[in-house]
């Protein structure tokens, strides 16, 4: 491989933190400022705002995270392989082979138990609720 | 010494390229849009209408600069720029032409993956220091859905790394002399393109701004500049991706008759009127839909045709 000159690099990554900082920054010196009964309150949709955002949310994007570091540390692992695949031959193909189907079990495993459905459809869990009421 | 400042011009070259194409991109999608729906469009400022950018620069300029005092000030200041930076430090990697290009980077598709998840930080961290019910849920939103396309937007381009046994773009292009990948990877170049819509969050599949749901979701509280960088950061993306697919899947620079850049800035301006008739013509997908889409059909897919494409490497290269 050929040796490459970090200079235009660094040259370019200047320039873009100049532009960004000058976006940031210009409109607190041209912007007008005002300040009425309403300004410093939240906008939602005209509503009368109650409590702040900090608040609990729906433990499902919590598991879509969960999903995301199992997943995306695996296609990690993948990457490794795909560089070399050429040389690798038959013999790192039925390796990953291996480590692919024992994602997939993983995934129809995440999907059956419905980890992947946003709302639940499973009987179990409806009969479950209903009992609760 | 010419030929490095032959190439630190080249870099700023890169960087002013895109800053003119992606405010008029604002101006193209506007027109086009209006093609599409059988109306005019901006057509008073200038021929065309083409000075509306400038028009609408000035004014975003002088606008107030509003930080809301129930907001996390530094992160509510700095999330806007984590997207501008992490779409333009992508730029760096993508071979505009031959010799043209910031820097030729061994690891050039791996730095663009990294670039582009750093995207959602930006989101969900806008919507979490805005301190505001609707910010927050489009802020989760965002973060979900963009980190769920994450994982087979890496996917869906082991294929191309597989057939060409290399991380560097220019090589990648330059495997392409005889055949553009997208023929090899059609299902790749499909899911990409998919993944690309998801990771900018475009419509159609901008969930986390959603007006009509959330009220612009993440940057619902912002204002000014900060709001015009989430905006011009957002077509800085869609240039990205346009870019990425045309440097992975259709050869990037090369062409018959016209200059390598030629080549280049028509592939990836084709790309963006897709991104725009896209826009134009499909409605918004509910949240869980996407989410399930992602994970049940894209994911499933993106294997298959990455082991499928494994096979037939390995089976040639005997």
């Amino acid at each position: 491989m050929n040796s490459v000159s970090y200079l235009p690099f660094l040259v370019y990554i200047a320039g873009v933190l100049i532009v960004v900082g000058f976006m940031v920054g210009v409109t607190y010196f041209l912007g007008n400022r005002h300040k009425d009964r309403e300004t410093d309150l939240p906008y939602e949709s005209g509503i009368q705002s109650t409590g702040d955002a900090r608040v609990r949310f729906s433990a499902k994007f919590y598991l879509v995270a969960m999903l995301f570091v199992i997943f995306d540390l695996e296609v990690v692992f993948i990457f490794a392989w795909a560089i070399a695949g050429k040389d690798l031959g038959w013999t790192g193909y039925g390796v990953v082979g291996v480590f692919v189907v024992i994602l997939v079990i993983g995934l129809i495993y995440e999907w059956r138990v419905g980890a992947l459905d946003w709302i639940s459809t499973d009987r179990k869990y409806i009969r479950m609720k209903e009992v609760q009421k | 010494m010419i030929t490095s400042a032959h190439t630190v011009l080249a870099a700023l070259g890169v960087l002013l390229g895109v800053f003119t194409i992606a405010p008029g991109l604002i101006w193209l999608e506007r027109r086009l849009l209006a093609v599409w729906q059988d109306r005019y469009g901006p057509n008073r400022v200038g021929p065309f209408g083409i000075l509306q950018v400038v028009a609408d620069m000035i004014k975003i300029f002088t606008k107030e600069d509003w930080v809301p005092p129930f907001a996390d000030k530094p992160v509510f200041i700095i999330a806007p720029t984590i997207i501008m930076l992490s779409t333009l430090m992508s730029f760096a990697v993508v071979p505009v032409g031959p010799n043209i290009g910031v820097i030729d980077m061994n690891i050039g598709l791996l730095f663009f993956l990294a670039m582009s998840s750093m995207g959602a930080y930006s989101v969900v961290l806008a919507g979490w220091a805005s301190n505001n019910k609707y910010s927050l849920l489009g802020g989760m939103r965002g973060a979900s859905q963009m980190i769920s396309y994450e994982v087979f937007m890496g996917l869906s381009l082991l294929g191309v790394v597989l057939m060409n046994g290399s991380f560097n773009l220019r090589e990648i292009v330059l495997a392409q002399e005889g055949m553009w990948n997208v023929i090899p990877q059609f299902f790749g170049f499909l899911i990409f393109l998919l993944a690309g819509l998801a990771e900018s969050h475009r419509l159609p599949l901008d969930v986390p701004e959603a007006e009509s749901e959330i009220i612009a979701g993440f940057h619902s509280e912002y204002s000014g500049m900060k709001f015009g960088m989430f905006f011009v950061g957002e077509y800085i993306g869609v240039t990205l991706v346009s870019a990425m697919i045309a440097t992975l899947f259709f050869g990037g620079w090369l062409g018959p008759w016209f200059p390598p850049i030629v080549w280049m800035l028509i592939k990836t301006f084709a790309f963006i009127c897709l991104f725009i008739l896209l826009r134009a013509s499909l409605p918004r997908p509910r949240y869980d839909q996407l989410l399930s889409y992602g994970w049940k059909v894209m994911l499933p897919l993106a294997i298959l045709n990455l082991m499928v494409t494994g096979a037939i490497v390995v089976a040639t290269t005997g």
